[in-house]
């Protein structure tokens, strides 16, 4: 029977139904009996849910998604058994923590304004599409630059961790933030103090601070 | 819960949200086959962004030249910063309880 992988977890972690642990030691996979032939876009909703409702009860290192294994065997040698003492320092430093990504709208005018009093040549007449695109494409790095500056400034002072995210094209900064779960509350007011427009969504496992290993550096390494 | 962090959960999240965060993510680990998933068309997606990569760029040389003809303010808008306090260095910090 495959399994399909959700995260590692202590192996006291409670588990809703329909879910199950394969455990060895003190550390566990959370693992569910694959039932289609493969995963589908929506699946990636319920992996999700299942990982946010662990991540309520105690640390979660998230595997990644459509990850399978064959059986219980192949989940604790290859997860369990390579490297538990990085699993276990991951687990402790993630205790408590949570994501929450933050999406931060910059005023375009108000961007513009700011780099034009840097640099005034910026709007210095351009003839022919070339020369247009390419100055354009200059632009848009130096406002790339100027708000990821400005995110990075406005969102360290409220998170104990920051990460940037890659754009999608609709000129907003993505970042993922950790923070620890009894201060949710707070992150919100500062959220919604920040001076820009910014939306965010959370608590989400620790996707983009968790950080295991790959394998051993060598047989000899320590 | 704030209402300012919208909850993951429920369904509440698109589907193109839910990709974002879960998609490329986690932990891999080389034993572990990664099955392939159905009906994502990430170069549909790629193709889109460079064309409205160079839209953006033409509007943003446009919407310059018109600052540029403008007459420079004074003093550039500066964000400030919020004025709550930081969320993670002072966990202990109390609401002040001042009246007037």
């Amino acid at each position: 029977m495959t399994l399909l992988l959700y995260g590692i977890v202590h192996a006291d972690h409670p588990l809703p139904a329909g879910l199950r642990a394969v455990a060895r030691d003190d550390l566990a996979v959370v693992v569910s009996d694959l039932g289609s032939a493969e995963p589908t876009a929506e699946d990636a909703r319920s992996h999700l849910d299942v990982l946010c409702g662990l991540i309520t009860t105690g640390p979660v290192l998230p595997l990644r998604f459509a990850s399978t294994a064959a059986d219980d065997d192949s989940v604790r040698d290859n997860a369990l058994s390579t490297d538990p003492v990085a699993v276990r320092l991951e687990l402790d430093r993630l205790t408590g923590m949570a994501e929450v990504h933050v999406q931060l709208t910059f005023d375009d005018t108000m961007v513009l304004g700011a780099l034009l009093d840097e640099d005034p040549a910026l709007a210095r007449a351009v003839t022919g599409l070339d020369a247009t695109v390419e100055r354009g494409r200059h632009i848009a790095g130096r406002v790339d630059a100027w708000t990821a500056r400005q995110a990075d400034a406005l969102l360290r002072p409220i998170a104990d961790d920051l990460v940037r995210l890659a754009d999608r094209d609709n000129g907003q900064q993505r970042w993922a933030l950790l923070v620890r779960h009894d201060e949710l509350d707070r992150l919100g007011d500062a959220i919604g103090a920040l001076p820009v427009t910014a939306t965010a969504i959370g608590p989400l496992p620790p996707y983009n601070f968790v950080s295991l290993p790959a394998k051993p550096v060598s047989r000899w390494g320590f | 819960m704030t209402t300012m962090i919208q909850r993951p959960g429920g369904g509440s999240t698109s589907l193109a949200d839910v990709l974002d965060i879960v998609l490329d993510k986690g932990i891999v680990i080389d034993a572990f086959v990664r099955v392939s998933v159905i009906g994502i068309e990430l170069l549909t997606i790629e193709a889109r962004i460079v064309i409205a990569s160079v839209d953006t760029y033409i509007r943003y040389v446009e919407a310059m030249q018109q600052l540029g003809a403008l007459p420079r303010r004074a003093t550039p808008p500066a964000l400030t910063p919020p004025v709550t306090p930081p969320v993670a260095v002072y966990p202990q910090q109390t609401t002040p309880m001042e009246t007037t």
